[in-house]
């Protein structure tokens, strides 16, 4: 209980740490923020909209809102459900603008080195189709499969990343993870991936 | 609770997204069921896969790229307050400057006792003519500041 509350209090001066810096606005703060959130917040835009050079202009155009909104911020709100939400919103601007046109599909490359080779290749073998049938799933599935199981976000973070009813996200993550499910057993079967 | 009920649940179930009287009664019907056990197995071993699929990152050319932009936003942002601050100033100041030759006036026209004791309804006359003033005035300002901006962001 102690250990939850230090550590909810820990969370709690993080991101407000990070609102400060933002609001402070000089290059070394803004660096330190990008920094931080770089890799999280490009792997959720690309899961998203599958095509490198739109993540890359989805990326920059979030971090722009950001700084513009940063005024706005609720200091009492977790920041990283604020950063993705507005990650989320730029997206779905940009979806409906090029809506009817089709996205490249992009796979993952995948590390090779580790202590364990063979079990490293099988996990990066399942990785791998994993991550191109996830690719296949509609938007609204990899999304919340994404924000799930990378970000590791609760189901109310997750409802107020995508302002959607619980029930809503709860129906995507089931039916999201069913999908896979039914797609990857076959194949891992198959290859004794198992 | 149905077979059928409890298959809806075995992939919120992977996802730990139940509360703990729905995942007790998962784990009490899997012990008995083989079929939702293994449709079980087969979501976990989704789930466990899609928490370590590895993390694309972004350039560090596109990363150099976006700071430098929000940096030149952040001080764009911080010009414009600064600016919208100035123009609330002189705006205001303005405004009661202009208040003031109404004292001024009385005390040319009818000497210190016209000020002292003014006449309510000069007073209120002069008043709602200068606040109409500014009010026709503030909009012409504001799109004047537009207008330069605009200039100063293509040069």
């Amino acid at each position: 209980m102690i250990y939850q509350a230090a550590l909810a209090k820990d969370v709690e001066s993080a991101q407000n740490e990070e609102s400060a810096l933002l609001r402070r606005a000089d290059p070394a703060a803004i660096a330190e923020v990008v920094g931080r959130y770089r890799h999280r917040l490009y792997r959720y835009l690309l899961r998203l909209v599958r095509e490198p050079a739109t993540a890359d202009d989805l990326f920059q155009q979030t971090w722009l809102n950001v700084i513009r909104e940063i005024r706005r911020y609720d200091a009492r709100r977790s920041f990283d459900t604020w950063l993705f939400a507005i990650a989320h919103n730029t997206a779905m601007d940009l979806l409906r603008r090029k809506a009817g046109k089709s996205l490249d599909e992009e796979s993952s490359s995948l590390p090779d080195d580790g202590p364990d080779a063979l079990r490293q290749a099988m996990n990066a073998e399942r990785a791998s189709i994993l991550a191109a049938q996830m690719d296949a799933l509609p938007a609204a599935y990899r999304e919340v499969l994404t924000l799930r199981f990378e970000e590791g976000m609760k189901l109310e973070e997750i409802a107020e990343v995508t302002r959607a009813p619980l029930s809503t996200v709860k129906t995507r993550v089931r039916r999201g993870l069913e999908c896979l499910r039914e797609r990857m057993t076959a194949r891992w079967h198959k290859e004794d991936l198992l | 609770m149905t077979h059928e009920n409890m298959q809806a649940l075995l992939a919120l179930s992977a996802a730990g997204l139940l509360d703990a009287d729905q995942e007790r009664s998962v784990r009490g019907h899997i012990r008995e069921c083989g079929q939702c056990a293994a449709r079980l197995a087969e979501l976990a071993a989704c789930a466990r896969t899609l928490s370590s699929l590895p993390a694309p990152s972004p350039s560090a050319d596109l990363v150099a790229r976006t700071q430098a932009l929000m940096a030149t936003e952040a001080a764009a942002i911080a010009e414009r307050r600064r600016g919208a601050v100035i123009a609330v100033g002189a705006g205001i100041f303005a405004w009661v400057a202009n208040l003031m030759t109404w004292a001024v006036y009385q005390l040319i026209t009818g000497g210190i006792s016209a000020v002292v004791r003014p006449e309510l309804s000069g007073l209120i006359a002069w008043l709602a003519l200068s606040t109409l003033t500014a009010c026709l005035v503030a909009p012409a300002a504001a799109a004047l500041a537009s207008r330069h901006r605009l200039e100063r962001s293509i040069l």
